[in-house]
């Protein structure tokens, strides 16, 4: 499977960030699987039109996190997928974006109880889609 | 270099082709108009002096040539600059991987092709034209190129003077143009400077002072500082010249508009003159009138009919006729005529059957056919019995022939150094009329044969160094006396026809004028000596009377305007002007050159440099200062935190204390970082 | 010909008249990455590239450019910098072919496919006169010319100016594809951040003829911070606060922009007694404005005028 990225300026996220962050998504979201080849720097670069340091950046990062692995002579490869965060840096960062959730939810009147419903229907097509886990 | 040449040939042909246009119809205009003069003379329309029988040296052709190439090589050199003006494009120039020197050079190389286009090809038709049998009916020599060469290289002045317009950044506007004073004061020297030569080394210091101006420019983008020496003592030089140039215009302008309005008053001029009894009288001119006519008592002139105070009609009646005789025909002094005066070459003499007869600077005569305008041959003396070389004819006088009625004579009278020939234009022949004696030189003759004055005698007076002979024009002398005062301090002699009262005829008076130049040096002390003659050849009479209208003491404002021309300048050129003023002058250098001082001093030049100036505008006075003013750049100056003295903003630390400049204030804003890569 | 720094300047100064453009500037351009200089307009960015173009003479002060003293660039230095101006000048009367052909004979490292590339990329037709080009066809012109020559540093003077949005991303990608080479420094100035932010690996602020920053990009960002005070009536008054930029006050809302804040800043503000307080992350662009808008505490620029006629 092969994942695009794009990115964003004038964001309040760097470029660099906005790289790693697309990654990790697309690794969790099964995108892209281990062993899958990302696109050069320089390719990637040129792709997103950015600095290829930037992107160097951003793979040096994911590197650095065990996400990405540099093969000599080949390219750069999702590796085996390993706890990026602590727990308390997890729940730090998931607490926004379940705000956003509620808050987005509650404006579009759903009681509390429709809102969990929809949640676990959700949760369980995730489930079936990455084989369960 | 050979890119940059082609793209300044291309981008400025347009120009050389305008030039070449306006170059073309103005000489085809001024060579037309030169015939224009030829026509008038063969139909005898013309009764005016006739002095551009030949293009190349006609007055008229040489004034609008030298203000065309003036125009146009100054035009060319800004154009050149200007298009690159934009401070972009000057950079896309600038930024070539050449040096700016080799800019330098592709500019010139280019424009001074197109200089050569526009303005040398049609002089080189002009000369082509005028080389070619039938179409100028005058001589030509080599040596009448010069003064349209000349010309053609102050051009180049003035397109390196346009070069360095374009470039120059001034503060004062008006200074950018200062470079075109050299310019237009080169171009001038042209019709002072006597000699070729002389006009040459002008043009030369004067190109090259420009040319090395405008190669410091590029080399500091038009700036003062940043330029090599020599650009800077470069651009120094044309700028004083531009100064005193704007200075010498304002000058006059303040002097013709507001000064003389002020002081002037019609001159008098006084002269004496001889009745025809032999009476010598002082008249008074002034605005060409007569206003007083008094004896050497000082009684004014009666009418002899009426016995009332005369008036000008019967007075010009009363003056005896006579000739003037300026010797120093076999001793001329410097040759006066300035190398782009036809006079130098040639004099028209004559036009007779439509004829024109030259006297040539070789004493040849030399004729041209009017009507086909071709050569058809010379006149010389007959050769005496054997000798080979034949002797050349003087040329008496500079002036010009002018062509009227009272010299529509075929006949004239020329001399070599030994005989007076006449010369008959009719039949185109020669004869001997009178010869000196062996051991004489003719110094100079008068004689007219027209015989058309009323009262007037056919006589000829002719000047030997020892000797003053009249000889009527069968040859035969009617009185010889010796000259004296000799002729190195009196060359001028003047002789009247007396008819005294008593009916006799040869009569006659002499006149000895002083050369005005020993006289001057003399203080004007020197008297006109006169005698008078009787029918025997003996002297009855002399007086020595004194010299009327030595030259007038300069006015006051010439005397103060001097003071503020250069020191160096009025003290050697123009030493007339009395001490007084020479003393202010030297106050008022004075006082510019403390300027200087202070202005450099306040601006921490170097040592050297404000010793320089300073020098420099004593010898230049006001000019001088004016110079560095609108050379020098004059940086900014505040106030130094350390010693709360002003110092320039253009050195590394105060010139006071030596304190450095103060880093910009810090706000607590600042983001600095390590450059190095995440 | 290895220097670390392409530029580096110390106490670099220009005045013109009284005003000085350029103050005591020192600047150190790393080999290799690319540079963008930013600030408003006047503010010395022209001045500090046209003098070390040598183009200007500096008041006071020096630089060296490739290690070269910038008051005598050689033409051999100069062949190894592209230097793109500001307004895109070039002979009127030439067309882009001949453009092209009279860049070419200056430059021995002439590279005829990226000119050709370059120039179509812009929409050039060869035979098409400079001087009927719009300003953006002109930039691309020059753009090609600049990079034809493959200079190891180019100096572009505001290159996205008067460029539309698919010209500029042209030019960006222009630009990225110059990285190729890995010791080919860019540095060039820009108003248009989100250029900035795609290229620049390094950034210097120019505020007022005075350098304020030289930093990576990312630290600039993270540098320049804004916290939002909320509280319940109108906001008291604002005590010193170190590295403030801007504070704009609303109703009962105080927006405090300042540098590096710290925990020193944050008990200061909490001093305040705000009902809420948060961080908000800056953009490039938001962070830009508020680092060269005006300083200390402000109103919107409109209010001011509001209850006027």
């Amino acid at each position: 499977m092969q994942a695009t990225f794009n990115i964003n300026t004038g964001s309040d996220t760097p470029i660099y960030k906005q790289i790693t962050d697309q990654v990790r998504l697309a690794v969790t979201s099964g995108k892209l699987a281990v062993g899958d080849q990302l696109p050069s720097v320089r390719a990637l670069a040129e792709d997103l039109v950015v600095n290829p340091n930037t992107v160097a950046r951003a793979y040096a990062d994911l590197m650095r996190e065990g996400l990405l692995e540099s093969r000599a002579g080949r390219g750069v490869f999702i590796t085996t997928k390993r706890k990026i965060y602590s727990r308390a840096e997890g729940r730090r960062r998931l607490e926004p974006l379940l705000s956003t959730l509620i808050g987005e939810a509650m404006i579009l009147d759903f009681k509390p109880d429709e809102l969990r419903e929809a949640f676990e229907e959700q949760l369980s097509k995730w489930k079936h889609s990455k084989g369960g886990e | 270099m050979k890119t940059l040449i082609q793209k300044d040939l291309r981008e400025n042909f347009k120009v050389a082709v305008i030039g070449l246009l306006f170059f073309s119809v103005l000489l085809l205009q001024a060579y037309q108009s030169c015939l224009a003069v030829l026509t008038g003379l063969l139909n005898r329309t013309m009764s005016v002096q006739v002095n551009n029988l030949q293009p190349l040296l006609a007055t008229n052709l040489l004034i609008e040539t030298a203000f065309l190439c003036a125009i146009f090589g100054a035009a060319l050199g800004w154009l050149q600059t200007r298009n690159e003006a934009h401070r972009d494009l000057w950079a896309f120039l600038i930024h070539r991987p050449v040096t700016r020197t080799e800019i330098f050079l592709s500019k010139v190389i280019a424009g001074l092709s197109l200089y050569v286009l526009g303005a040398g090809l049609p002089m080189v038709v002009l000369l082509a034209v005028v080389r070619m049998p039938g179409h100028v009916a005058a001589p030509f020599e080599w040596a009448m190129v010069l003064p349209l060469v000349s010309i053609f290289l102050a051009g180049i002045v003035f397109y390196f003077a346009g070069l360095l317009t374009g470039l120059r950044q001034a503060r004062w506007f008006v200074s950018r143009s200062f470079g075109l004073g050299l310019a237009i004061a080169a171009m001038l020297s042209l019709f002072s400077l006597p000699e070729f030569w002389q006009m040459l080394i002008v043009l030369t210091v004067a190109a090259a002072v420009l040319a090395t101006a405008v190669w410091g420019a590029y080399q500091s983008g038009g700036f003062y500082r940043g330029q090599p020496l020599a650009g800077r003592l470069a651009l120094g030089l044309a700028m004083t010249a531009g100064c005193g140039t704007a200075l010498l215009v304002g000058i006059g302008l303040f002097s013709t508009l507001v000064l003389y309005p002020l002081t002037n008053r019609s001159l008098d001029y006084s002269a004496y003159q001889m009745t025809r009894a032999g009476t010598i009288c002082q008249v008074t001119w002034r605005d060409n009138e007569i206003v007083s006519a008094v004896d050497l008592a000082g009684h004014p002139l009666l009418n002899p009919h009426t016995g009332e105070k005369i008036e000008f009609k019967e007075l010009q009646k009363q003056f005896a006729y006579g000739g003037t005789v300026v010797s120093g025909m076999n001793h001329p002094r410097e040759n006066q005529n300035n190398y782009q005066n036809d006079t130098r070459f040639f004099t028209l003499l004559n036009c007779t059957d439509k004829v024109l007869w030259y006297l040539d600077r070789h004493g040849k005569l030399i004729g041209f056919d009017g009507r086909t305008r071709k050569f058809i041959g010379t006149l010389e003396p007959p050769s005496d019995g054997g000798t080979v070389t034949r002797e050349p004819f003087l040329r008496q006088h500079n002036g010009y022939f002018y062509y009227n009625s009272y010299n529509d004579v075929s006949r004239k009278l020329l001399p070599t150094a030994k005989t007076i020939y006449l010369v008959d234009f009719k039949e185109r022949s020669v004869a001997p009329l009178f010869t000196v004696t062996n051991k004489e030189v003719i110094g100079g003759y008068e004689g007219d044969l027209a015989g058309y004055r009323e009262n007037s005698r056919n006589a000829i007076l002719i000047t030997t160094r020892k000797t003053i002979r009249l000889v009527d024009t069968a040859g035969s002398v009617l009185f010889t006396v010796p000259y004296q005062p000799a002729d190195t301090e009196y060359p001028q002699v003047q002789f009247t026809f007396l008819q005294p009262t008593n009916g006799s005829i040869n009569h006659f008076a002499l006149w000895f004028y002083p050369d005005s130049e020993t006289n001057r040096m003399a203080g004007w002390k020197m008297p006109i000596h006169a005698l008078w003659l009787g029918p025997d050849q003996t002297v009855t009479q002399s007086a020595d009377l004194p010299f009327l209208n030595r030259e007038g003491s300069t006015s006051w404002p010439d005397q103060m305007t001097a003071t503020l021309l250069p020191p160096a300048l009025h003290l050697t050129v123009d030493p007339k002007i009395t001490s007084v003023w020479n003393l202010a002058g030297l106050a008022l250098a004075f006082v510019y050159a403390l300027v200087g001082w202070w202005l450099a001093r306040r601006y921490h030049f170097t040592t050297q440099t404000r010793v320089g100036w300073t020098l420099f505008i004593f010898l230049f006075g006001l000019v001088g200062l004016l110079a560095l003013l609108c050379t020098e750049e004059w940086p900014m100056r505040e106030t130094c935190p350390q010693c709360k003295k002003l110092r320039v903003v253009d050195r590394e630390s105060c010139e006071h204390c030596a304190s450095p400049f103060l880093p910009p204030e810090v706000t607590g804003t600042e983001i600095f970082a390590p450059l190095t890569k995440a | 010909m290895n220097e670390k720094s392409v530029i580096q300047t110390h106490g670099l100064t220009k005045y013109f008249g009284r005003k000085p453009a350029v103050y005591e500037l020192n600047l150190e351009v790393p080999r290799g990455c690319v540079f963008a200089f930013l600030g408003r307009n006047g503010s010395g960015k022209t001045t500090t590239i046209r003098m070390l173009m040598g183009l200007v003479q500096p008041t006071r002060g020096a630089g060296t450019i490739l290690g070269h003293d910038i008051r005598s660039l050689t033409p051999e230095i100069r062949a190894r910098i592209g230097y793109l101006t500001e307004e895109h000048q070039l002979y009127s009367w030439m067309n882009v072919k001949e453009c092209g052909e009279f860049q070419a004979k200056f430059h021995a490292k002439w590279n005829d496919k990226i000119y050709r590339g370059v120039v179509g990329h812009f929409g050039l037709k060869p035979t098409a006169t400079v001087k009927d080009l719009s300003r953006g066809e002109r930039a691309g012109l020059c753009l090609a010319l600049t990079l034809a020559p493959q200079p190891e540093l180019l100096m572009l003077d505001d290159p996205g100016l008067g460029l539309d949005p698919v010209a500029r991303r042209a030019l960006v990608e222009s630009m990225i594809f110059l990285t190729r080479k890995s010791d080919r420094t860019i540095f060039f100035s820009s108003h248009h951040l989100s250029d900035v932010e795609r290229v620049a690996d390094y950034i210097a602020v120019f505020d007022r003829s005075v350098l304020r920053a030289s930093c990576p990009l990312e630290k600039f960002q993270e540098s320049v911070q804004q916290m939002r005070l909320r509280f319940p009536g109108a906001p008291p008054a604002l005590p010193k606060i170190p590295g403030l930029l801007q504070a704009i006050r609303t109703e009962n809302e105080l927006r405090v922009t300042c540098v590096r804040a710290n925990g020193e800043t944050e008990k200061i503000l909490r001093g305040l007694a705000p009902l809420e307080m948060e961080a908000v992350p800056l953009g490039l662009e938001d962070a830009f404005i508020s680092y060269l808008g005006e300083r200390g505490e402000k109103t919107f620029i409109l209010s001011e005028l509001e209850g006027q006629p």
